[in-house]
């Protein structure tokens, strides 16, 4: 019998000998590979790439030549043509925006109050890049839609953000036959048939499925009312330089203590020491330990022995207010009993009352509203002018009138981080969905630091914890479908192999990865790998997307001089830090 | 110097010294006495209010002060400030008093009282200014100014007790200068103001611009004249005794006779007279 030759077309190519082109799935181009008789020259560079045979016929536009060589071997001079389909086209173009904003308690900013609506569906973000690619006819219908993954796009390459969005979703960007580009969920696709294949092969690659899959977000956010003590500078000796000592273990606490001391002056203090005291005592306030994290769990339960756990702690509470339109952390504030310099005799507050929540902010006479600076590092407050008590029973109501002094009982509600007692790691809330597979495989963990669970405590108004508010609902679910997503790499699925006779146009979609033509003088033939790849198709698609994201991490790093970065973090809302009073 | 901020007023801190063998109590007045230097630090040295008036008073801050012991000080703004006894009430001058570290009303005003802050321990509120003036009464008749030399003597001092003006208790005295021509008289009550450092009584007695006299002789238009003086109660009034003379200047259009009663009215250092008769 004979077969008629298979036949392969590209401008400017004659004596073709043979071709064949592998379809994979991704953004980066597939190569087909031309074997053509020696010719003065190739002129064309971009151009239909076609394949045919009897009678059928696909085309693959927009082709581009990547290289060519010759070899002389027993069938004489043969050159080799490698020519990239069109999506060589995909390393070039920008993509810019930021959507999927979240806030401070990690939910989205979807535009409420008048601010900028940053929520786009997974498809949406898909389209976007696909236009800026310069696709017009695509189909995002497959891409899970539930998820609303944040993305900062900053004259990113569109094919690589789009990689990256479908790469987190469990979906790949296929190249169809129709020249149409889809997204595909991993592992869903049409089922080869065997009845004409002239080579069927089921394979037994289970997938490496883990026990488990968690999702770990961020460092958790607690939001702590800490107390605070005051602290004083101490002399630089040999042993130490400037150290912070409770005021009462300073060297130069006066003989009869500080009730007496003349405020701001110290002269009571020798003349040696008084510009340190001047400097720090009842300026300086240290975040005592033990201190009770609401909401933590730890090997104390919610209590921190160690201020290396906490530290450092943000210049924010985890409570939010409305600012500029939007929802944002609330500046920390102190609060407590000092006494404000009215020249009457009270305190600000004859107890430890809690700090307002929004709203009565202004209202609470407990709220220090002088300047100071949170020295996060060291967990300290220090304040602009000194901040202390009077201890006088008259404070309170008592007979007499008048002003001992003594250190303020504060307290400092801000937001915190926890670090483990022993490993110093971070707390973080983890979601963990059980696979059903237990070949004693681990977990796989998915970083999503962009989750936060934050934990903020309610108080009564007797200063007694009441409850812990917390967004763990809504990280859960933003989690489950992150988790959704990657559960779809781990379908119980049979790789397949399958070799057909002739030009057959096999779709590639989420199933099928491969699928490759061969034309020459034998004939035609259709070789398709499903839940699988062809071993010399093309290099694996997890090693081209770690080629790809490797390329994207060069060139973004070409683009960024360390210059450009710090003026570009400087800049950046995300990085900028928020005044405080 | 420091400053408190109290209702939106940013009040100075001055370090001071309890020079006294008492301690001062939180918002008691102190008598500025002088100034110590101290490790390179100039504190205020003040003591409590004694029977000799002071010039220059502050207010002691929020807490005791213990003798020799060094505390902080108001010189101005509106303060919280001790007083004796009384209900002060806004507008009133309430000021130092002798042997006592609060305000006694009607004394030498430092204080101009806003009202009352804390009953149950007399602390009133008011707004603490410069001591200005005082009312005395000299001891002896206080020379008037000879030779550019103002004549002194030692005053009383007196207060305003809300009906009548009252010796101060304890009996507290000042030096007074008198930079009139005119004699002041021996009790006579006379308000004196801080000039240069200096109690100045105010012009030389109860009527010192305008006075009785009497020509001594014809005092033509235009011209002047020495003329008496004459004082003592209405309908019985005499020479002044000892006789106090003055020159005065005729600037009506008419002659005045010797020995007629007129009115001479001192106009920027100048003498005038007008004829009562003619």
């Amino acid at each position: 019998m004979n077969v008629p030759q298979g036949m392969a077309f590209f401008p400017g190519v004659n004596q073709l000998i043979d071709a064949s082109i592998t379809l994979a799935h991704g953004i980066s181009p597939s190569a087909a590979t031309l074997t053509i008789g020696p010719q003065a020259n190739v002129t064309t560079e971009i151009g239909t790439l076609g394949f045919e045979f009897g009678g059928a016929s696909i085309e693959f536009p927009d082709c581009k030549v990547d290289y060519g060589s010759f070899e002389r071997n027993g069938n004489g001079e043969v050159w080799r043509l490698s020519i990239l389909d069109r999506r060589w086209r995909w390393r070039f173009g920008q993509i810019s925006g930021t959507y999927n904003v979240r806030r401070d308690d990690s939910s989205l900013q979807g535009g409420e109050n008048d601010t900028i609506d940053t929520e786009r569906t997974p498809q949406e973000l898909a389209a976007l890049c696909l236009r800026a690619m310069g696709e017009t006819n695509f189909d995002v219908s497959d891409l899970p839609n539930e998820a609303r993954p944040s993305v900062e796009w900053d004259y990113e390459v569109p094919a690589e953000a789009l990689a990256a969005l479908c790469d987190e979703l469990g979906c790949r960007v296929v190249l169809q036959l129709d020249n149409r580009v889809a997204i595909r969920r991993v592992g869903v696709g049409a089922a080869l048939s065997s009845a004409a294949a002239l080579e069927f092969a089921s394979l037994v690659n289970p997938a490496e499925c883990p026990d488990a899959i968690a999702v770990v977000c961020g460092p958790s956010r607690f939001q702590v009312d800490f107390p605070l003590e005051a602290v004083g500078l101490a002399e630089a000796t040999e042993d130490s330089p400037e150290t912070l000592l409770p005021i009462d273990e300073l060297p130069y606490a006066p003989s009869g203590g500080w009730s007496r001391v003349d405020v701001p002056y110290f002269h009571q203090v020798d003349a040696q020491s008084r510009e340190l005291a001047r400097r720090s005592v009842f300026k300086y306030y240290r975040i005592k330990v033990p201190v009770e994290v609401p909401g933590y769990g730890g090997l104390d339960g919610n209590r921190v022995d160690r201020l290396e756990q906490i530290l450092p702690i943000e210049a924010e509470q985890v409570a939010l207010a409305v600012e500029n339109g939007q929802k944002a952390n609330l500046s920390a504030a102190v609060f407590g009993m000092w006494y404000p310099e009215t020249l009457d005799v009270a305190n600000s507050t004859e107890s430890l009352a809690p700090a307002p929540t929004e709203g009565d902010i202004l209202s609470a006479s407990s709220l220090l509203q002088r300047p100071y600076t949170i020295d996060a590092a060291r967990g300290l407050v220090i304040f602009g002018e000194p901040i202390y008590r009077n201890t006088h029973p008259s404070a309170t109501g008592s007979s007499g009138y008048e002003v001992v002094v003594g250190p303020a009982e504060l307290v400092l509600r801000a937001a915190c981080s926890v670090r483990h007692p022993e490993t110093m790691a971070l707390e973080r809330h983890v979601r963990t969905r059980i696979t059903g597979n237990s070949s004693g495989g681990a977990t796989r963990y998915l970083r999503h630091d962009e989750l936060v669970l934050t934990r903020s405590p309610t108080y009564s108004n007797d200063y007694a914890l009441v409850d812990v508010d917390t967004n763990e609902e809504d990280v859960n679910a933003t989690a489950d479908s992150f988790l959704d997503a990657a559960q779809q790499e781990y379908q119980i699925a049979v790789p397949q192999k399958a070799r057909y006779g002739g030009l057959v146009p096999i779709q590639p979609d989420g199933a099928i990865e491969h699928v490759s033509f061969h034309v020459g003088a034998a004939g035609a033939t259709t070789t398709v790998a499903r839940h699988n790849e062809l071993p010399r198709g093309a290099l694996p698609y997890k090693e081209r997307r770690r080629i790809e994201r490797q390329r994207e991490a060069t060139d973004a790093k070409t683009r960024t001089s360390s210059r450009n970065l710090a003026r570009a973090s400087k800049s950046s809302p995300y990085t900028q830090p928020r005044l405080r009073a | 110097m420091s400053a408190a901020s109290t209702s939106g007023q940013a009040l100075a801190k001055f370090p001071f010294k309890n020079i006294h063998s008492q301690k001062v109590p939180a918002f008691g007045v102190v008598e500025i006495a002088g100034v110590l230097v101290e490790d390179g630090v100039a504190f205020l040295t003040c003591t409590r209010p004694g029977t000799t008036l002071g010039t220059e008073f502050a207010v002691n801050g929020p807490s005791q002060v213990q003798p020799d012991e060094k505390g902080i000080c108001y010189r101005q703004g509106d303060l919280s400030v001790a007083y004796d006894s009384g209900n002060p009430q806004a507008g009133q001058g309430w000021g130092p008093r002798a042997n006592q570290w609060t305000l006694s009303k009607g004394y030498p005003s430092i204080i101009t009282a806003h009202g009352i802050r804390n009953q149950a321990n007399k602390i009133l509120h008011g707004a603490l200014v410069p001591l200005a003036g005082a009312l005395g009464v000299a001891a002896a008749n206080l020379p008037a100014i000879s030779g550019g030399q103002p004549g002194t003597q030692t005053v009383t001092l007196h207060v305003w007790d809300g009906t009548s003006c009252v010796a101060a208790t304890p009996t507290t005295t000042f030096t007074g200068y008198n930079m009139s021509t005119s004699v002041i008289e021996a009790g006579r009550l006379t308000p004196f103001v801080r000039e240069n450092g200096l109690w100045v009584a105010v012009a030389g007695g109860s009527d010192s611009n305008q006075k009785l006299v009497k020509t001594t002789t014809s005092h033509a238009s235009g011209a002047a004249e020495l003329v008496n003086v004459w004082d003592g109660t209405p309908g019985s009034e005499a020479e002044s005794n000892p006789l106090e003379e003055l020159e005065a200047m005729n600037r009506t259009s008419v002659d005045i006779d010797a020995d007629k009663f007129c009115l001479a009215t001192r106009i920027g250092g100048n003498w005038y007279i007008e004829p009562w008769e003619c």
